[in-house]
């Protein structure tokens, strides 16, 4: 018998080698992006005058926030409902389809929240297919329970996919452990499976209902007006940066108590999740009759989310006749998202470079720039408007005439604006993917003569490229979306696909907003596809040893 | 013996305060084993670390070939030491195959020649066939082996081993240790071994130093380090020992089961015996003065538990075929196998 001078076997975790270059600039500018028109915002806002705020809470204020609240607590109530039985059907039973849903049910996300409201209204309103089916008796998509239906419907992949992770990883081995202990399925899921994969759903929630809040188009075209409603009013119609800003900062803080509960939330998951099995037992069979019902339970979201309003975009982009295709608009989109998921990617990149090799100062950059999740689009436009307000003045007072009008807007600070949100979805792929290469790995290419320029080339972005992408991908598909920055920061002339599609709704010219809302579904799907296989087979197919 | 290759001398080193390497030497031989033993947090990683300029100490120097690599901070970037890494967890990219990770450090030779050198290494550790494979559809002792031909490809002068057995299971290690000896001493390089498992040191090493707490405590070939300890904790880490505490009387300390010399310590001096089991002979007596308290056979030897008649309790370890079947026996002690150091200190 072998004489151990230790009973267990260590795994040293040493701090990874600095490479060559120092990460922080990148990190700090991350931050600055994200925090800077948060700042500015809080200046404006306490600077102006609160006179219209004033007025609004005598009429409209009361309004948003009762919306804003009802349509957090219905989606979050609705995602539950449809992503938590689908993700335990699938962790836990085989049946037909199972493997398409497990990527498939994320599709929906490649659907805009406001063209799935266009698609709905029009099949449910008078003339439409549905109405007509139905007779009438069918109530039409509007107001805040339609609202509610169309998020809940759009942002249920939120927790589906953290909610079957959490099942994948703990939930059907303890449920097995459950069983075995003598409680029916029921039970084994209510009281084992469920509390383990709480703070999953949680965080899943938390994102569904920051999506709902930093919606404008569904909640502006649906007639049940929330915060960013107010927001853009203010700043468009009023022409109040001031009331803008306070209503801005409002919402803002909303946000961040919602992404303080996501933050606990995954904190908790990493606690939950920790040690244990690293394979699932195998799935349990289905009999026919019940594997075609959790079939038809799993189809049931993608088909509303999805399929049937972009079933309906096509039939209406194909009857709509003397249709014209915006072309400036695509290529509008396709600039504004292809620049955006590149800047993303580098900044991520730098990012969590710092935050892998990075003193505390660095990595507290990084947390910083991890806020901007929190930040809708509208707040993030209003705050860039801010910031660029803050330059003018101090170019005008620096350079007087000659000082270059920087104010209001333009394709930078649209890219700004962007960054301000979306920075953060790249930033946190793009760490896990580094945090996923063993500091041994540096060591080990160091000693076979690698420089750390070399290091960063051979083995580095190799094995982070897929990381990578995926961050890159998921901000183009977010970008393209967008609508509130766009509509807010975009130069007169420049079209989008998302505002093309958003006049031609609020105009009530539905059928002329089918075919932008198509080519976004259309061109966001199969980057959605790519993204939902990769985040799915995760830890499975990139199990790296 | 030859000069050394690569002398460390008074490395010291602490972290957030606590001493991790207090003035350490070491030596490595060309053609030689060095193996450091020492339970986890003794520093030992540290130690290899620092040598192949992967971590700095606070003072002290490392050279190689009278070129200074080290002193306190790294003058010699890692890449540029002839210094191969067996990791503890192989630290295979797994991006790359196993002839991949054996490529990735030959960057001088034509293409040509630096395939045939890769794909010799691989053959020399069997592992020819399994070139085009990807590392997570190895067994760990195939990584290993990948691992090892992947550090011997740039035929290092220097070779270090951190824990390179540890992550494999005890059949696989037993088998390994061999093959790797084998490609070890058949490279020439000079090879450091850093383990926490005392059988694997003393298999491999030419050389054996035992470490702790940041400390060399007794160095030198293994089988004297085995039978001759110079302290209870050098004696610990070896394997199982008896120890005996009292005073030194006219050159010799009088232990329950015999008395051993100890000429090098003053009478009237507090001492401690070092006995290694099988240092403890039993011959069955009818009547003998020390009673067997326990026995259990081990294969080849056989494990007792001795008392003597005051009741003190050592163990011993003999021969299978030669041990005693009474119940009660006499006990002499083999002097080769024990030793008298002062006592404290650890």
């Amino acid at each position: 018998m072998a004489v151990t001078a230790e009973g267990i076997t260590r795994n040293p975790s040493r701090p990874p080698l600095r490479l060559g270059f120092n990460p922080t600039p990148f990190a700090v500018a991350a931050a600055l992006i994200c925090v800077t028109p948060a700042i500015a915002l809080l200046v404006i806002a306490l600077g102006g005058a609160s006179d219209h705020l004033r007025h609004l809470a005598d009429t409209q204020l009361s309004l948003y926030a009762w919306n804003s609240a009802a349509l957090a607590v219905l989606t979050a109530l609705g995602t539950v409902l449809l992503g938590v039985p689908a993700a335990w059907l699938i962790a836990r039973y085989s049946f037909p389809g199972r493997g398409f849903f497990t990527w498939g049910l994320a599709l929906p996300l490649a659907m805009p929240a406001y063209v799935a409201a266009y698609a709905w209204v029009s099949m449910t309103a008078a003339g439409g297919p549905v109405y007509a089916a139905s007779g009438g008796a069918l109530p039409t998509v509007r107001g805040l329970t339609g609202a509610a239906f169309v998020f809940s419907f759009a942002y249920y992949p939120y927790v589906f996919l953290l909610a079957r992770q959490a099942f994948e990883t703990h939930g059907t081995g303890a449920a097995d452990a459950a069983r075995s202990l003598g409680a029916g399925p029921f039970r084994a899921f209510s009281e084992v499976a469920l509390p383990l994969a709480r703070p999953a759903i949680m965080a899943g929630v938390a994102l569904a209902v920051m999506e709902t809040l930093a919606d404008y188009g569904a909640v502006d075209f649906l007639g049940a007006p929330t915060f960013t409603v107010g927001i853009i009013r203010a700043w468009g119609s009023f022409g109040e940066p001031a009331a803008a800003a306070q209503l801005a900062l409002i919402l803002l803080f909303a946000m961040m108590l919602l992404f303080g509960v996501e933050r606990a939330a995954r904190e908790r998951r990493s606690v939950a999740e920790r040690g244990g099995r690293q394979h699932p037992p195998p799935r349990l069979p289905l009999s026919p009759a019940k594997g075609w019902l959790a079939f038809a339970l799993c189809l049931t979201p993608l088909a509303i989310g999805l399929i049937v309003p972009g079933g309906r975009l096509v039939q209406l982009a194909i009857e709509t006749e003397a249709i014209r295709v915006p072309f400036d608009a695509l290529r509008g989109t396709l600039i504004l998202a292809s620049a955006s998921a590149l800047i993303a990617a580098m900044l991520g990149l730098g990012a969590a470079y710092a935050a892998r090799t990075g003193g505390g100062f660095a990595r507290g950059a990084v947390r910083a720039a991890h806020a901007g999740y929190a930040i809708p689009g509208a707040v993030a436009a209003v705050g860039v408007l801010a910031v660029l307000a803050f330059v003018q003045t101090v170019a005008d007072s620096a350079l007087g005439a000659a000082a270059p009008a920087v104010a209001g807007g333009g394709v930078l600070a649209l890219l700004f604006a962007y960054q301000a949100r979306f920075a953060a979805a790249a930033i946190g792929p793009a760490e896990s993917a580094l945090a996923r290469i063993s500091p041994s790995l540096d060591h080990a290419a160091r000693t076979l003569g690698s420089r750390p320029g070399g290091v960063i080339l051979r083995v580095h972005l190799p094995l982070a490229f897929g990381g990578i992408a995926t961050a890159a991908l998921l901000v183009f598909i977010e970008v393209m979306k967008e609508l509130p920055a766009t509509m807010i920061l975009r130069p007169i002339d420049f079209e989008t696909l998302a505002v093309t599609a958003h006049n031609y709704a609020s105009d009530e010219r539905l059928a002329q907003a089918a075919l932008p809302s198509l080519m976004l579904v259309a061109i966001g799907l199969p980057a959605m596809i790519i993204v939902a296989r990769l985040v799915s087979g995760n830890g499975r197919s990139e199990a790296v040893h | 013996m030859t000069d050394p290759l690569l002398s460390a001398r008074s490395l010291t080193k602490s972290w957030h305060g606590r001493p991790v390497l207090r003035a350490v030497d070491l030596d490595l031989r060309k053609g030689a084993v060095t193996a450091v033993l020492g339970p986890s947090g003794a520093g030992k990683s540290t130690l290899l670390r620092a040598i192949a300029g992967l971590e700095r100490v606070d003072s002290g120097t490392i050279a190689c070939n009278g070129e200074l690599l080290t002193d306190g901070a790294v003058r010699v970037q890692p890449e540029d030491r002839n210094i191969g890494i067996v990791f503890q967890d192989f630290a295979l990219f797994p991006h790359l195959t196993a002839l991949g990770n054996v490529l990735f450090g030959l960057r001088r030779q034509p293409r040509a020649a630096r395939r045939e050198i890769a794909m010799a290494k691989l053959a020399a550790v069997e592992l020819a066939d399994k070139a085009n494979a990807y590392p997570h559809t190895l067994s760990g002792g195939e990584q290993q082996r990948v691992a090892l031909a992947r550090a011997l490809a740039r035929e290092p002068e220097i070779i270090l081993l951190d824990e390179a057995f540890s992550g494999l299971d005890a059949r696989l290690r037993e088998a390994l240790r061999e093959t790797t000896l084998d490609a070890l001493k058949a490279s020439g390089a000079a090879v450091l071994i850093v383990t926490h498992d005392a059988t694997e040191a003393m298999f491999m090493a030419d050389e054996l130093a035992l470490m702790v707490d940041g400390a060399i405590v007794q160095s030198g070939p293994p089988a004297a380090v085995y039978r001759s300890p110079v302290a209870a904790s050098a004696a610990r880490l070896l394997g199982e020992v008896n120890e005996w505490s009292g005073r030194v009387k006219s050159g010799a300390l009088a232990t329950p089961f015999g008395s051993l010399a100890a000429p090098d310590i003053a009478d009237g001096v507090l001492a401690t015996a070092l006995v290694r089991p099988e240092g403890v002979v039993l011959t069955a007596a009818d009547r003998g003065r020390y009673r067997i308290a326990g026995r259990h056979l081990l294969g080849a030897s056989t494990a007792f538990a001795v008392a003597a008649p005051g009741g003190e309790i050592w163990q011993a370890r003999m021969a299978t075929a030669i041990a005693p079947d009474a119940d009660t026996v006499e006990v002499s002690l083999d002097p080769s196998l024990a030793s008298v150091v002062p006592a404290g200190g650890d």
